[in-house]
């Protein structure tokens, strides 16, 4: 169970959320949502510490996640705007590598066939298009068995097809007692996934149960 | 253990395969060593050795910021730093795989212009020795100079004015040693090395720490 208390990120000019509460159940799935700038990306990377400057507390099944943050983080499987993927390694040894190092290694195969990488598992990542590397990147997700994903415009740049298998897996995730946290512009249809708001929090204080 | 001896693979196989670094880095150097040496006569062979140390601060320098920006870029340091290991092992890591690459190359590259300098055997030892303790230094400083510098563009000359400051004690202390000539006082030289070696044991585990902070406190790769 992740629970935000009074989450408030305030930059230099402006308070960008205040006060956001609210509470993921196993098996949850919420979508963060609301227009750029309101603090989707900022509040996605508060959880595993990458922004620190935040009022309010986080707990993970009721313990504060400051208190050993770095265990906490291994529980977290975290893809970003940005592919951390490197351009000048092939598929098969970028995924090799966080198999290996946060990952099983065990898992490649299944992460491979689930995205259907086959074919381009020793090609080069800059020779792919954008949206061959986002699945790659997102195929990461399947290296680890994570109890949260935390998935910032994951949908970025896939066709209807692998946003299918996404909405699948991430469905998948949540029946299996995951817990699942998307930062995105537009709702990408998952069942059951409960959607807030980010600018519901700018002036007043929201209490949300996923 | 092993995920540090897995990143430090990493490290070396982007550095020494990928992206032609390892070349770059090479001919930068034998580049500016033979610019250098157009200034030196053949006979100062004591000369000859303080321009490796002050072309290996250059190329190391200039170099540096692949250690951390690359990855602070594609956003590959947030995903290390959530991975359930602190900055010091990630930086370590990678402060470790920069320095064999640094060692490796400049070594190859020491060879190439100590054999055009003919410098005799037994100060080409000398030399070597007070190289590799400078690699250690040099390393290190370029690397923090470089995760001060992460979040800029074009960084290069940024480092080198932030990193040569840093640098010029133990590079003037290493100069006046390799100027000695010949090997005659032998006890004399075995002290300085000390010395040399004892900056290490200052910079090291600072800029560790140093770099460490940065890297943790760093946010923010939108």
């Amino acid at each position: 169970m992740l629970t935000c208390h009074n989450l408030t990120l305030k930059n230099s000019i402006f308070t960008v959320f205040n006060n956001v509460c609210f509470t993921v159940l196993a098996g949850g799935v919420l979508v963060l949502q609301g227009p750029n700038g309101s603090g989707k990306t900022s509040l996605l990377k508060m959880i595993p510490g990458l922004i620190k400057n935040n009022i309010g507390r986080i707990t993970w099944n009721n313990i504060d996640i400051n208190k050993d943050i770095l265990s906490f983080n291994k529980n977290i499987s975290y893809i970003g705007h940005k592919n951390a993927l490197k351009p000048e390694l092939s598929v098969i040894e970028n995924l090799e590598f966080w198999a290996k190092f946060k990952g099983e290694i065990e898992l490649l195969p299944a992460a491979i066939h689930y995205f259907q990488l086959e074919d381009i598992l020793d090609t080069k990542l800059r020779f792919l298009s954008s949206g061959w590397q986002r699945r790659v990147e997102l195929s990461k997700l399947l290296l680890s068995n994570t109890h949260l994903w935390l998935l910032d415009e994951p949908e970025t740049n896939l066709d209807s097809s692998t946003k299918n298998i996404l909405r699948g897996l991430i469905e998948a995730k949540a029946r299996d007692g995951g817990i699942v946290l998307i930062a995105s512009h537009n709702l990408i249809g998952i069942r059951n996934a409960a959607c807030v708001n980010l600018l519901d929090f700018k002036n007043e204080t929201l209490d949300f149960i996923a | 253990m092993k995920h540090w001896i897995l990143l430090l693979k990493r490290e070396l196989a982007y550095f020494f395969f990928k992206n032609g670094y390892a070349l770059n880095i090479l001919s930068l150097f034998l580049m500016l060593s033979f610019l250098f040496s157009l200034l030196i006569p053949s006979q100062e062979t004591g000369k000859a050795g303080i321009v490796i140390l002050l072309v290996q601060l250059l190329t190391t320098t200039i170099f540096a910021h692949h250690v951390l920006q690359d990855d602070y870029k594609d956003s590959t340091l947030d995903q290390l730093k959530i991975s359930g290991y602190g900055p010091i092992f990630l930086i370590t890591a990678k402060l470790f795989g920069y320095w064999i690459f640094n060692v490796s190359v400049l070594t190859t590259g020491t060879f190439v212009y100590l054999f055009l300098y003919k410098i005799p055997v037994d100060q080409f030892y000398l030399q070597f020795i007070v190289l590799l303790i400078m690699s250690v230094l040099s390393t290190n400083i370029s690397v923090f100079s470089s995760s001060l510098t992460m979040k800029t563009e074009q960084n290069g000359f940024l480092n080198l004015l932030i990193a040569t400051p840093l640098s010029i004690a133990s590079l003037l202390y290493a100069a006046s040693l390799l100027n000695q000539t010949g090997l005659d006082n032998t006890e004399e030289i075995w002290l300085d090395l000390k010395v040399l070696t004892a900056f290490c044991f200052i910079i090291v585990p600072t800029t560790v720490f140093a770099c460490s902070y940065i890297i943790s406190e760093i946010q923010y790769n939108s």
